[in-house]
């Protein structure tokens, strides 16, 4: 199930929250494990055995971890923990490309595998190899409650799409944590949010971006550029609309997740980006393989083989392709570059030279990402040279069409509706009356986001009826 | 106390849409969209597995969802206040809705061009008179009113290759010299009555027979407030424009004998207890059908087969004083019968190819007029 769906909101949302409110406290993390469940078979009821694998796996992987006395069968644990998890994650997601690959070069005729990637199977695996890895350090006791634990793995609002929540982080509310009207008020206005955000935005510039480039990649100019920036936008609202959701549902039930995404596009430096993007998972690789490795503390040399590393396994977990290892090299040489060279240039220039490249490079590195066939790319950035013209016919209705709306993504994406509600806050929060207007833009949102997924199923048959 | 009423208002609201769209009432069709709305999925635990039950729930959800057509206007409106004056293919203008027009496949339309001249050649062949009547787009003859930076497909390479074909009649220009006066729906995507009177006087001028004065047809508005296919498309359910739906009086065309495909005998081709209906369009012949045998009061010898597509619905009326007997050909629905052995059978003396340029474009029932 996904949160931007009427069955989501009309179904399951009452439900989880009727019954969880009712719900004495100590059945709760049964109740949310079920419906977490519920939830991850939904979509691909099959896959609910994968999840229960992982689970089991791992649950009895810091049992083991709890009762190791010598470093070294700690160290085997942990050693057999990894290879399974990573064994799981590299079967679903990357034996098709393995295979594919393996039969390019070798030139045989292995079978592909008859396997869908089970959804979240990446956000999942990498938050139970955290909570082995926290065990082993030291860093987090061993959860002795089976349901507890399977609710840690489970947890409907970040199973799908992060963030990656890291098992130290809320070990002690999964143990036990309080809900209150506060909680629940804030958890409500995070959610809306992030819906409006993946519905109202991310859909439509999903829209414009397919609209674009359904027809190939020989564009003129400027609709190439206004895809590309369409799909900058579109991956930005998808994605932390999705965490805003999460982080949202959390708070409802009194989770406190940590911050995924903190306004990206407003970046003077690539370094910049990557801490204010997908925080969650650039600081598992950080904790978990970029320390582990080294880090910067073992010279130069080891430095830039780490960060390398770390990158070309940024790109390829986000997906089993080879445009995935170019976008995760493109960032890893790019942020070598800056930690060298570039930093200390950036910092003498004035700070829109530094928006300005940002945003160019991220645009670039987007259309990497946007076509996992890897065979279009130069032809689409051919075609934002100029390769095919600058404009079309249709051109300028289109961008008429849609210049409204680019320009109220582009605000949303800005920072500054966040501070003006912080101001909004401090001086009329505390005032009664101020209820009213914040009831009215909430409830808008959402009314405006459950119009776009109702619409979305409407469907006019023009002529005839057979 | 702010907290626990903005929580409660929205428990409130989830609970009501969910509610609501449980309990009230279902429709199995919608009017606007004519089609069967989804039924409740089959729950079983194979429906489940392979997840047509969840994906039925979900369209299940969608298409009942509580006042769905407030959310539908709701989204129309809001792309619409960001700009966007085309969706769904209906571009809104101030002087009404307009059908954008586009070829989905070019090939489907030199195909039937070819179709259109052969048939022709077998035509004379036989004796039997012919003429072609393709209507022009709306967009076309209003392109002016097209929003800024629209280009819809262009029409006129179309026309240019239709001009090749024998017995070929151009409307255009007549539709340019009356464009200050309404020749389509504003909320629909067929021609009025006063469109469809334009193209007869044209049928009949290639014939070297002058058309009788619209007056003579006695045109009674039948229904207003008609809000056609282009009003459903757009999606935003506000009355700005409605139609009224007007057609030659029943008593002009004197007495007839309809029977349809099923064998049904009418004796009109108007069909008054459709006009309840959404689509008051329907008020013409009920629809389509494949094939329609019609019988006038007159008696002079000449037998028209009428191949068409909904636009000669409205048309037909005219036609109705010139024959003695008309046979209404739907090739979209025609299923075993050749249209050369009918026009044998059944002694026709002319043929009227009647087609929007859009649905001509892509109708794939073209080529059958050529089968023998």
């Amino acid at each position: 199930m996904v949160f931007s769906s009427l069955e989501f909101l009309s179904l399951f949302l009452p439900a989880v929250f009727l019954l969880y409110f009712l719900c004495p406290v100590r059945f709760r993390n049964g109740l949310l494990l079920i419906f977490s469940l519920f939830f991850y078979g939904w979509g691909e009821p099959r896959y609910l055995v994968v999840m229960l694998a992982s689970i089991l796996l791992n649950y009895v992987l810091g049992l083991l971890l709890g009762k190791a006395a010598s470093a070294r069968g700690r160290k085997a644990i942990l050693a057999v923990g990894v290879v399974l998890n990573l064994g799981m994650l590299g079967v679903f997601k990357y034996g098709n490309f393995v295979v594919e690959n393996v039969n390019a070069v070798a030139k045989t005729a292995l079978p592909a595998l008859e396997l869908t990637l089970p959804i979240g199977i990446s956000f999942f695996t990498f938050q139970a190899m955290s909570y082995v890895i926290d065990v082993y350090r030291g860093k987090a006791k061993v959860q002795k409650n089976p349901f507890s634990f399977g609710l840690y793995i489970s947890l409907f609002p970040q199973l799908i799409a992060g963030p990656i929540v890291r098992y130290n982080t809320v070990e002690a509310e999964i143990n036990s944590r309080t809900s209150d009207f506060a909680g629940a008020a804030k958890g409500i206005r995070r959610f809306v949010t992030g819906l409006a955000k993946k519905v109202l935005l991310a859909n439509g510039m999903g829209a414009v971006f397919t609209s674009l480039t359904s027809g190939g990649t020989a564009l003129p100019a400027v609709s190439a550029w206004v895809a590309a920036l369409a799909f900058a936008l579109q991956i930005y609202f998808d994605f932390s609309g999705y965490s805003d959701m999460a982080i949202g549902l959390g708070l409802v039930f009194g989770f406190h997740f940590e911050e995924n995404f903190n306004y990206p596009y407003v970046s003077k430096s690539i370094t910049e980006f990557w801490s204010r993007w997908h925080i969650s998972l650039s600081t598992w690789f950080k904790e978990y393989v970029y320390i582990p490795l080294g880090g910067n503390r073992k010279g130069k040399l080891k430095q830039v083989r780490n960060i390398l590393v770390v990158w070309l396994l940024t790109g390829l977990w986000h997906g089993a392709a080879w445009n995935f290892v170019l976008w995760g090299l493109y960032y890893g040489l790019l942020l070598l570059l800056e930690k060298f060279v570039l930093k200390k240039v950036l910092d003498r220039l004035p700070s829109f030279v530094g928006h300005v490249y940002t945003l160019l490079v991220v645009l670039f590195g987007w259309v990497l990402f946007a076509f996992d066939d890897v065979s279009l790319i130069p032809g689409f950035l051919g075609s934002m040279f100029g390769q095919n013209g600058f404009a079309a016919a249709d051109t300028l209705y289109f961008v008429k069409s849609n210049v409204g709306f680019f320009v109220l993504c582009a605000a949303a994406s800005l920072p500054l509706w966040k501070n003006l509600g912080k101001r909004w806050a401090e001086k009329y929060g505390d005032k009664a009356w101020s209820l009213a207007p914040e009831l009215l833009w909430y409830v808008l949102l959402f009314f405006f986001s459950v119009a776009s997924l109702v619409k979305g199923g409407y469907n006019p048959f023009i002529y005839f009826r057979f | 106390m702010k907290n626990k009423i903005f929580t409660g208002v929205f428990a409130l609201l989830l609970c009501a849409l969910t509610a609501l769209t449980l309990l009230l009432p279902k429709k199995t069709f919608s009017e606007t969209e004519k089609r069967d709305l989804a039924a409740f999925p089959s729950l079983s635990a194979d429906t489940v597995l392979d997840g047509s039950f969840q994906s039925g729930l979900s369209d299940y959800l969608g298409d009942h969802f509580v006042c769905r057509d407030l959310f539908i206007s709701a989204d129309s409106a809001f792309a619409l206040a960001l700009g966007k004056t085309g969706q769904n293919g209906v571009y809104l203008t101030k002087n009404g809705l307009m059908d954008s027009f586009y070829a989905s496949d070019a090939k489907r339309f030199d195909e039937n061009v070819e179709a259109l001249t052969a048939f022709s050649g077998l035509l004379s062949e036989r004796n039997v008179a012919f003429r072609a009547l393709i209507v022009p787009t709306a967009t076309q003859t209003y392109a002016d009113r097209l929003p800024l930076g629209a280009t819809d497909l262009d029409s006129a390479p179309f026309f240019d290759r239709l001009k090749t074909v024998p017995g070929y009649v151009d409307v255009r220009d007549v539709f340019s010299a009356h464009r200050d006066q309404k020749l389509f729906y504003q909320t629909d995507h067929h021609w009025t009555a006063l469109g469809a009177y334009l193209a007869y006087c044209a049928y009949k001028e290639s014939l070297g027979q002058s058309p009788a004065e619209i007056d003579a047809f006695r045109l009674q508005t039948v229904a207003d407030e008609f809000y056609g296919t282009l009003y459903s498309r757009f999606g935003l359910f506000l009355p700005v424009f409605s139609d009224t739906v007007e057609a030659p009086s029943p008593d002009v065309l004197g007495a007839l004998t309809v029977v349809n495909s099923k064998n049904e005998t009418t004796r009109s081709i108007y069909a008054p207890e459709r006009l309840s209906e959404k689509d008051k369009y329907l008020y013409f012949l009920g629809g389509n059908d494949s094939v329609i045998h019609i019988t006038t009061e007159n008696k002079n010898g000449r037998r028209l087969m009428l191949v068409k597509d909904s636009y000669a619905n409205s048309f037909l009326p005219y036609l109705i004083g010139d024959y003695e007997a008309i046979t209404v050909v739907d090739l979209r629905y025609l299923n075993n019968d050749l249209v050369l052995n009918m026009i044998e059978k059944e002694g026709i003396t002319d043929v009227l190819v009647l087609y929007n340029l859009k649905s001509f474009a892509s109708d794939s029932g073209v080529p059958l007029l050529t089968l023998e």
